[in-house]
């Protein structure tokens, strides 16, 4: 566990200089204020040239065949840089499920083209006003209801969507995720989309066995939770950084603020928070890669601990950078709602917990 | 079997080393069994101090002895110790790995040689000469000698170097004349390392020099102190007109307050080690204490329960991953991170445990693993002041790894 190789390093320098100059401020500022939520120049070039989409991706699928680990590096610097894409819908959460699903056809039509950058998906689960079910007929399955909450559910080219069955809840791609009707929600993060879609009488392929939809859909978010905690950290650390720089350089009473001890000690609960954050993190991804038992309960560990360190470490942030922690004009808001909005993406830290109770049970 | 605590290794030696290690600890012991599988049998083993008689406690510093130097015959009882002096030569990491793996077995509690080991033999080997090396540190590492620090005085404890026992030349020895406190192990220790004033003009950080002051020199006189939990784990420890050669001096004169810092950084190092194991235990135990009292479905402890297992395995991953970070990547202090949350996570235990007692926390029914509770949050007080308090050591780590401005000092 915790191997620190110098390809990691590497690829961490890689993505952030990559990220400095694709994912500065004034870009992150520019997209968010988009609907589109992202720049697509910015991300086929990053298939081309970084092949970030397909790191994960197994050769045979046209990616590179690393692990959760080293796609964990890339979302750390993301939560740093505050990237604007639908790297995390699409490839931490997409194509997990398309994987676990185990639908080899479905696999080797969409996962070359998400590694080449041309194909983006978002994922579908919690429905809106009307429950989303499915329906078969002679041409194959149909869609009708609706759903909210989708990251990066507007832009995406596809969707996979966990919609009711008569042989229980089944996972559904739409092909031409435009042809339907989907709003822009209003969101706290303006960096991260979400969007919600409705869906009448729309043509869709089931994605593996119809009945296993939550089945897959547990196991993905294994993989996906232990990529959201990465970022989180990356976010965390980020923040923790702006907050300690801000700490030495701004004077009080003749002094740097970040001499006074109350000052001090917030900076230092803000570092153990990150570092036990990014150490439980690391501990998931490892175990994710190993295909260890211990996975989904690590992967919960991983997001109560990057939740709480989120919420915590940005209230800090702003409180330590005073009054220009509250403008609009300072970052630090930019951090703070996507701290604020992650820590409960996929449930709240006390959500993780109560699952946290039952699988440690469990594995005694 | 036991493949789980080869993973601490990082490195291919490291590997190789783990699986030795491993050989040799389960030949003699048993990994630790859960405290829940025999479930009101025998000690509860809540103290988080030693609360041991007299008797008990000499019986228990022998069997720290005994067990040091079957460490030591078996090459893992210095393991980064210098080789020209029995040492193992191997870097620090595998020691860490080594206290690691033995954490899962139930090896005897080597508390009553932990500060000669963990503080004081290293600072002894980095500043001693071959002399105090061989006559000390050696025997410390072999298990026949046990150390105390003879650092806090009534005056002078978070601000140290505010130290007022002091020594004066006299010929080739040194009189010492003070009183120091806290002396944990004091009873019945074989030597103390004592910080001590030897230029009273020098500004205050730099008039301190370190001394070997063996315990049985006429003029050292130890009396117990009773700690809240009732027993007596520390003593306090008056120095008059003790007289210690030259050659007993740690380091040049005026040099410390350096060496002290050093030891310190040892200390909050080795207080992790056991306490990860033991925080674990503790959690498996409440687990079981909440289905016997009915509060399992509890949403409230469910939660505290489950943040708790959140902050003890995060704190284990994160003593983990330091150990994969190459010793000239850190600057030292972000060990002592382990040093607060451990003493956290006591803190919290304690409180869910009382939680889940109620009245019989306050009052002994006599039932097994319920008032013995006390004992353990009562020595967490403890933990978040012992080799320095929580509001010191945040300092040091917003200074020394954040690099904060330091404090204006005196
Ligand atoms: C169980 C136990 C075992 C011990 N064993 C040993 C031993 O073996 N050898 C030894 O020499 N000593 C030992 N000690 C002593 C220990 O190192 C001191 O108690 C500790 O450093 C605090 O010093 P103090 O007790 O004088 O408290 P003080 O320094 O008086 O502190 C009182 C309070 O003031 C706070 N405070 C003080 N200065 C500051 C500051 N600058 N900023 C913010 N807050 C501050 C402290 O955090 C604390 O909350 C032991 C202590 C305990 C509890």
């Amino acid at each position: 566990m915790f191997e620190l190789s110098r390809e990691h390093d590497e690829l961490r320098a890689t993505v952030r200089k990559f990220l400095a100059r694709r994912s500065e401020e004034g870009t992150v500022r520019r997209l968010m204020e988009t609907s589109q939520g992202y720049d697509e120049q910015t991300w086929q070039v990053m298939a081309a040239q970084l092949g970030l989409q397909g790191l994960a991706i197994p050769e045979e699928h046209g990616g590179s065949g690393f692990g959760v680990v080293e796609l964990q590096i890339v979302m750390e610097e993301m939560g740093r840089a505050l990237m604007c894409s639908p790297f995390l819908a699409t490839v931490c959460w997409a194509v997990p499920l398309l994987l676990e699903s185990g639908d080899a056809a479905l696999a080797a039509e969409l996962l070359p083209a998400v590694a080449e950058g041309s194909v983006t998906v978002a994922v579908a689960v919690q429905d809106g006003e009307r429950a989303t079910v499915a329906q078969r007929d002679d041409d194959g399955w149909t869609l009708d209801g609706s759903k909210r909450f989708v990251v990066d559910g507007a832009s995406a080219d596809r969707v996979v969507v966990l919609a009711r069955t008569p042989e229980g809840p089944g996972l559904f791609l739409v092909d031409d995720a435009a042809s339907l009707v989907r709003t822009a929600m209003t969101t706290l993060d303006q960096t991260r989309k979400q969007a919600a879609l409705s869906f009448e009488q729309t043509r869709a392929r089931p994605v593996g066995d119809v009945g296993a939809g939550q089945t897959v859909l547990d196991a993905a978010m294994v993989t996906a939770r232990t990529l959201l905690a990465a970022e989180s950290v990356g976010t965390c650390a980020r923040m923790l950084e702006m907050t300690v720089n801000y700490a030495k350089i701004r004077h009080q009473f003749d002094r740097p603020i970040g001499s006074f001890q109350a000052v001090k000690h917030l900076c230092t609960r803000m570092l153990i928070d990150t570092e036990l954050a990014t150490s439980a993190a690391g501990a998931a991804g490892a175990a994710v890669d190993a295909g260890d038992d211990a996975a989904p309960l690590l992967s919960r560990v991983a997001a109560a601990a990057t939740s709480d360190a989120l919420e915590s470490v940005a209230a800090e942030m702003i409180e330590i950078h005073g009054g220009i922690g509250f403008t609009w004009e300072h970052p630090a808001h930019l951090y703070y709602k996507r701290a604020a909005s992650s820590a409960r993406l996929w449930g709240s830290s006390s959500e993780h917990r109560s699952a946290i109770f039952d699988l440690a049970g469990a594995t005694k | 079997m036991n493949e789980d605590l080869l993973v601490l290794a990082t490195t291919t030696a490291e590997r190789e080393f783990a699986t030795q290690a491993v050989a040799f600890l389960s030949a003699r012991y048993d990994r630790r069994r859960s405290l829940t599988a025999n479930w009101g049998e025998g000690d509860e083993a809540l103290s988080l101090f030693h609360e041991s008689t007299d008797a008990q406690e000499r019986a228990e510093a022998n069997a720290a002895r005994a067990w040091q130097r079957a460490r030591w015959d078996a090459g893992f009882g210095w393991i980064a110790g210098p080789v020209e002096y029995g040492g193992r030569g191997l870097p620090a990491s595998h020691d860490r790995l080594y206290r690691m793996i033995e954490g899962a077995f139930d090896v005897p509690d080597m508390s009553p040689l932990r500060i000669g080991l963990g503080t004081i033999s290293p600072v002894l080997v980095a500043f001693g000469t071959p002399e105090l090396i061989e006559t000390y540190a050696v025997p410390m590492q072999r298990g026949d000698l046990i150390g105390c620090q003879l650092f806090s005085e009534p005056g002078a404890g978070s601000d140290l170097a505010g130290v007022r026992t002091r020594a004066i030349r006299r010929g080739d020895d040194w009189v010492i004349d003070g009183q120091k406190v806290w002396t944990s192990n004091g009873s019945f220790a074989d030597i103390g390392l004592a910080i001590v004033r030897t230029d009273a003009d020098a500004p205050k950080h730099r008039g301190l020099t370190l001394f070997v002051v063996p315990m049985d020199t006429p003029g050292v006189e130890v009396r117990r102190i009773r700690q809240l939990t009732g027993g007596h784990s520390f003593a306090e420890t008056f120095l008059s007109d003790v007289a210690v050669p030259d050659s007993h001096r740690l380091g040049e004169e005026g040099e410390g307050w350096k060496i002290t810092n050093r030891a310190l950084a040892g200390e909050r190092r080795s207080v992790g080690d056991r306490s990860h194991e033991m925080n674990a235990r503790a959690l498996e135990l409440l687990r079981t204490l909440a289905e016997r009292v009915g509060r399992s479905d509890d949403p409230l402890v469910r939660d505290r329960w489950a943040a708790l297992y959140v902050s003890l395995q995060s704190a284990r991953f994160q003593q983990q991953r330091m150990q994969a970070v190459p010793e000239d990547r850190l600057t030292g202090a972000e060990r002592a991170i382990d040093k607060v949350v451990v003493a956290w996570a006591f803190r919290d235990l304690g409180r869910l445990a009382a939680e889940l007692l109620g009245p019989s926390f306050a009052a002994d029914t006599g039932e097994w693993g319920t008032f013995a509770w006390t004992r353990w949050s009562l020595g967490a007080l403890g933990y978040r002041i012992a080799g320095g308090t929580e509001e010191i050591i945040k300092t040091v780590i917003a200074e020394r790894v954040l690099g904060l401005p330091r404090e204006p000092r005196v």
